[in-house]
């Protein structure tokens, strides 16, 4: 209120407004507050429902779109939508990965400090040498570089990956001794291959950006704590769509704001228009026990107390059931415990009661 | 009247069942030789009536009176609940197989807690555990053995109340899971239903119920007679089967029963569950009287908050009149009338005995009403009412009216409301309801009206608004240099309710639209950016378009809406629309293929930039050519808004709003572009290749779906193919996606429903949780201010 009487002041001194004419105005600006305030009893619930589900029915199926400059696949529409309100796990959640320094160069390393390698992409040939029972391992050294990675690096890593052989590094090559069957030699091998050598277990994709003149690199997969605490990241402002993460990793606050953001983001996308303070009372009825809730029968509905309004909505049977067992009251604080018993429900006009019989 | 004000639930005991019984059934049949019920059988009549004329033995009502009574069956051998196994289970775990006491330390609370930290040893008898098996749905095996149910009762009688409590174990005494005497519902739960053969079909109920009465007489028999035992165990197994599948016919791991037909039986579990089932079909989902359902067509001639209500319609549905002296006159009138409209159907006297209005008692029912009496006479003019088109997917989709009396068998409601309801008139039908009571009505009135819901809450402009033939006549009408004649001017504001004096020869249209207006400033934009000015409620400047006036946008709409209310938005609303129609009529509108047509040098010039775009991808095929290609209609729509007639109709019609984009103008002139499939090119089929037509791989984008043509033009039989291909993907999306969305709808609904707005003007939900301390940050409801933010410059 305190804001728009200040843009009113403002507004005034710009177009020189004074005297009668800025009461007269004044008084206008009161009365649309006044007027455009809720009133006790609004459904507030019932409209939200609304105002987010009837577009709903408008938004594409499209499971996924690329994002604009080409690249990465983002989860859009309708699905999406319902993925946030489920807070579905997904594993292929994005990271966008914004940078402390801006530059191509910085973006290209960075990306290899993201993007899981495994020992697998950085040699080009293993070998069984029965006569001497060794197993070498070709690096290439081409790779290697492309993920500033030195042999030494891939030695030391080995050393404590593998216990079982001896390991050593001779020139470009990595031999192991006494491995002493062919199948002992397969197990080594298939090991080694999906050894962990660099970046974030997990990530397998990333993509460098030019937005608006800044590199970002967009990652998918891969834990956000352990991209977040990596060197060069700027991790005030990198972000993931991974609602669960976000309040494990940022706290509770900042999941409501990335619900927000991801559900205005999905419907923007598609065109519809919907006033984000919506968004906003959806999710806080997600976060108000600090953690977050879905909405479904597992999150939200779990916890509402009336017996009528959970066996109403999903598993009638376990929920009826298990209030006998209990023997649970349903007090008829909700809609439809009143509506099932066949009283007027405690909202709007039902809130307050009429002294004159009709 | 008393007012419910708990619901309690627990679980019924055995003597409850007794006291509840009117008879113990005993007998399997249902009729005897002369079609009468079997005394103690499972159709016995003290159970109560479903037949026409018979009374009830019990209590003496008559059919629709009677509610029907309980029976009951005591079994021979006590059976297991099927859906209170589980608990069973927790508690057999919980406690001690000797003494029953709980097994868990002092401090473990609640029944799975206590079954999950139960110890091996019982800490008050000593007595070493042996593990318990559940064998899914009702069996239970004590280390090898299994367990009778007769067992697993004195196990549970052994529990002590005090444990009971410790468990959590409310709901009445555990043994009371163990079934010994079966309830058998009342004659009015399973009514018998009588075929045009004259012949009898029995409910699912009672079907179940004669399984379990004749293998329980069974199991007597035998035990009486001292059978074998592997026969008696038989027989308590196909008990249980039959209490289980009575009880709930969707149990995991054993079959369910069948009807004779092969249909499975709809028992207990199944009357309830589900989208049919008693809860969500006949608890939440109730029916109406007073209601009507028909056909709707289009009425510019009405205001925007009535709705065009048949003859017959309104001789049916009645609006009860409280008689007194000041209305006796009138009310008097309508009895007389009796069937002829605008009449009354029936009276309802003080000592509230109905009776109808005839042709021949008119004139004794006329004589007789006195004030207090109540006349339930014809809906009139005026009558609010609420109108509604399912789905009703936001509040908007039911809105009150003010009926109006019309001839034939249509509704008719006013073109700009077709937006909120979502309605067209190829052949939709609404409803109509009307409210009895005067709480109703007032509610109807002053909430429900379809004035005060020209503004969405969804996002804060009104949803109520000009469209399509409209638009298309209001900016004929207020386009530069229109002039009209004082005659012409006359004639147009003749459909209008506007009072002016024409004092001038000619008119400019501007100044037509001028006389709608009241007194308003209002800076806009049109849709394709130039200038609108109206100052002091004169336009000054441009031309209105959807921008302005028409639904889901109309920003001067939304203006008026806010400083002069919903009634005078609704009267500008329906003066432009009956304005511009008969405009539009005297200024003839068409489309033609001429409207589509481009000099041969601007074609040329499109299909340059198109041949450039594959060549460059063909060249060089990458994710930026590809992109480049998905945006072709784009290229060649700058160029057709470059070099399309500004005069061409189908411009027009795109660029105010009014049908159509120019995207799909320039995709019929010049072309289609790529063809998607899940957002992708489209590349399934066969190996390698979409079709046969093409080599495999290759590398034209032809191959994937890219047409090149235009809708003008022609497309070739494979891009044809290709844009079939897209469409239909369209086509099952929106079946999957009502189905998506609509679940999405009552997850959301049901969590969010009790939260309001409470007396203290704080949101909060059902547990006086507060969700926000002031509603939606600011406490300004977007369904009151424009897009709900509140503007200064709005306020001028």
């Amino acid at each position: 209120m305190e804001e728009i009487k200040q843009r009113f002041d403002k507004y005034c001194e710009e177009h020189k407004i004074t005297g009668e004419k800025k009461k007269e105005l004044e008084r206008r600006v009161e009365e649309v507050i006044k007027k455009s305030k809720f009133e006790p009893g609004e459904a507030l619930g019932i409209v939200t429902t609304q105002s987010i589900s009837e577009p709903a029915t408008q938004m594409t199926m499209r499971a996924y779109h690329f994002a604009a400059s080409a690249g990465i696949r983002m989860a859009s529409g309708l699905p999406r939508l319902i993925e946030v309100f489920d807070l579905r796990k997904n594993i292929e959640n994005i990271t966008t990965v914004y940078l402390l320094e801006n530059s191509k160069e910085n973006a290209e390393k960075i990306a290899t400090e993201i993007v899981e390698s495994k020992l697998g992409n950085v040699i080009s040939d293993i070998n069984y040498d029965i006569s001497n029972l060794q197993v070498i391992v070709d690096l290439d050294k081409n790779s290697l570089e492309k993920l500033y990675l030195t042999p030494e690096n891939i030695i030391n890593t080995v050393k404590k990956f593998v216990h079982k052989y001896k390991a050593n590094l001779v020139r470009n090559k990595i031999y192991f001794d006494n491995v002493k069957s062919y199948s002992e030699f397969r197990v080594l091998k298939q090991k080694l291959i999906n050894m962990h050598i660099k970046g974030v277990k997990g990530v397998n994709e990333a993509v460098i950006l030019n937005t608006n003149g800044e590199w970002i690199l967009q990652v998918r997969g891969g834990s956000f704590k352990k991209i977040l605490s990596l060197d060069g990241v700027d991790s005030t402002r990198t972000i993931t769509t991974d609602i669960e993460e976000i309040k494990n990793v940022l706290g509770i606050e900042a999941a409501r704001q990335a619900l927000i953001n991801e559900v205005k983001k999905t419907l923007e996308e598609q065109g519809v228009d919907v006033d984000s303070r919506y968004i906003g009372l959806v999710a806080d009825v997600m976060c108000v026990d600090g953690d977050l809730e879905a909405i479904s029968r597992y999150g939200v509905m779990k916890h509402k107390k009336s017996v009528l309004a959970r066996l109403n909505f999903e598993e009638t049977i376990k929920v009826l059931f298990n209030a006998a067992v209990l023997n649970k009251k349903d007090e008829l604080n909700t809609l439809i415990a009143n509506l099932i018993v066949g009283q007027v429900t405690p909202i709007g006009t039902g809130t307050v009661k009429l002294r004159w019989k009709l | 009247m008393h007012k419910i004000s708990e619901v309690e639930f627990s679980l019924l005991s055995p003597a409850q069942i007794r006291k509840l019984s009117v008879v113990e059934i005993t007998r399997p049949e249902l009729y005897d030789a002369d079609g009468y019920p079997v005394e103690h059988g499972i159709v016995d009549s003290r159970m109560g009536v479903v037949d026409p004329g018979v009374t009830c033995r019990t209590c003496g009502y008559r059919l629709g009176e009677c509610m029907g009574h309980f029976g009951h069956i005591e079994l021979v051998k006590p059976v297991i609940h099927p859906v209170l196994a589980p608990k069973i289970y927790l508690l057999l775990q919980a406690t001690c197989q000797k003494c029953g006491r709980v097994l868990a330390p002092s401090d473990v609370k609640g029944l799975s807690n206590c079954a999950k930290n139960a110890e091996k040893e019982c800490p008050f008898c000593g007595t070493k555990q042996e593990k318990i098996k559940f064998d899914k749905p009702t069996s239970f095996f004590l280390g090898k053995k299994e367990l009778s149910a007769e067992e697993i009762r004195k196990w549970l009688e052994k529990i002590t109340d005090e444990d009971l409590e410790r468990l959590k174990f409310r709901g009445g005494r555990p043994e009371w899971m163990i079934i010994t005497i079966l309830p058998v519902p009342p004659m009015t739960m399973r009514p018998s239903i009588i075929l045009e053969t004259g012949e009898r079909s029995e409910d699912d109920l009672t079907h179940k119920l004669v399984d379990i009465v004749r293998i329980n007489e069974r199991l007597k028999r035998i035990l009486e007679i001292g059978g074998p035992d592997f026969l008696i165990k038989d027989i308590i197994e196909l008990l249980q089967y039959h209490v289980s599948t009575y009880i709930n016919n969707e149990l995991a791991n054993i079959p369910p029963a069948r009807h004779r037909s092969g249909r499975p039986l709809k028992t207990l579990a199944q009357r309830l569950i589900g989208k049919e089932g008693r809860f969500r079909f006949n608890l939440t989902g109730k029916r109406v009287n007073f209601s009507a359902r028909s056909v709707i067509s289009p009425d510019n001639f009405i205001s925007i908050n009535e709705v065009g209500v048949p003859e017959v319609v309104a001789k049916t549905l009645t609006v009860p009149e409280v008689v007194t002296e000041d209305n006796i006159k009138e009310m008097k009138k309508l009895i007389l009338n009796a069937d002829k409209y605008p009449g009354a159907n029936y009276i309802v006297r003080t000592d509230g005995l109905r009776k109808r209005i005839t042709n021949e008692t008119k004139k004794m029912i006329a004589e007789e009403i006195i004030p207090g009496y109540i006349v339930e006479r014809h809906m009139q003019d005026g009558d609010w009412v609420i109108f509604n088109r399912q789905p009703s997917l936001h509040r908007m989709s039911m809105m009150g009216c003010k009926a109006r009396i019309m001839p034939d068998k249509t509704f008719r409601l006013h073109l700009c409301t077709t937006t909120p309801y979502n309605a067209d008139f190829d052949g939709d039908e609404m409803n109509l309801h009307i409210p009895q009571t005067e709480e109703a009505r007032v509610e109807v009135k002053y909430l429900m009206d379809t004035n005060k819901h020209i503004r969405t809450p969804r996002y804060g402009l009104p949803i109520i608004g000009a469209k399509h033939d409209h638009l298309m006549g209001i900016y004929f009408l207020t386009k530069d240099n229109v002039k009209l004649s004082k005659k012409e001017v006359a004639n147009l504001l003749m459909v209008t309710d506007i009072d002016v004096e024409l004092d001038k020869d000619m008119y400019t249209g501007k100044e037509v639209f001028s006389f709608l207006l009241p007194k308003i400033n209002f800076n806009g934009k049109t849709k394709t950016g130039e200038e609108v000015i109206i100052k002091d409620g004169i336009l000054l400047k441009g031309y209105i378009d959807e921008n302005s006036i028409g639904a889901e946008k109309g920003e001067l709409l939304s203006k008026i809406e806010l400083l002069y209310g919903g009634d005078e938005a609704a009267r500008f609303l329906e003066n432009l629309t009956k304005l511009s129609l008969s405009f539009l009529m005297t200024n003839a509108y068409s489309i033609s293929l001429e409207d589509y047509y481009l000099d041969l040098e601007d074609q040329k010039k499109i299909e340059k930039v198109v041949s450039e775009e594959i060549d460059n991808y063909i060249k060089m095929p990458s994710d930026e050519t590809q992109l480049k290609l998905e945006q072709l209609p784009k290229e060649v729509e700058k160029i057709v808004k470059l070099k399309l007639s500004k005069n061409s109709s189908a411009r027009i019609a795109a660029e105010i709003g009014a049908r159509g984009s120019l995207i799909s103008v320039s995709q019929i002139i010049g072309c289609i572009g790529q063809e998607k499939l899940k957002g992708k090119k489209i590349t399934r089929g066969y190996y390698g290749r979409t079709l046969p037509h093409f080599k495999r791989k290759e590398i034209n984008p032809a191959a994937y779906g890219f047409v090149k043509n235009g809708y003008k033009k022609g497309i070739s039989p494979i891009e044809f193919f290709f844009d079939a291909m897209h469409g239909r993907e369209g086509l099952s999306d929106t079946a999957l996606k009502t189905r998506q969305s609509g679940y999405l709808e009552r997850r959301l609904v049901n969590c969010l429903h009790d939260i309001k707005v409470a007396k203290d003007l704080t949101v909060r939900d059902e547990k006086n949780r507060i969700i926000q301390f002031t509603p939606f940050e600011n406490n300004i409801n977007p369904y009151r201010a424009s897009k709900g933010r509140i503007e200064v410059e709005d306020l001028l």
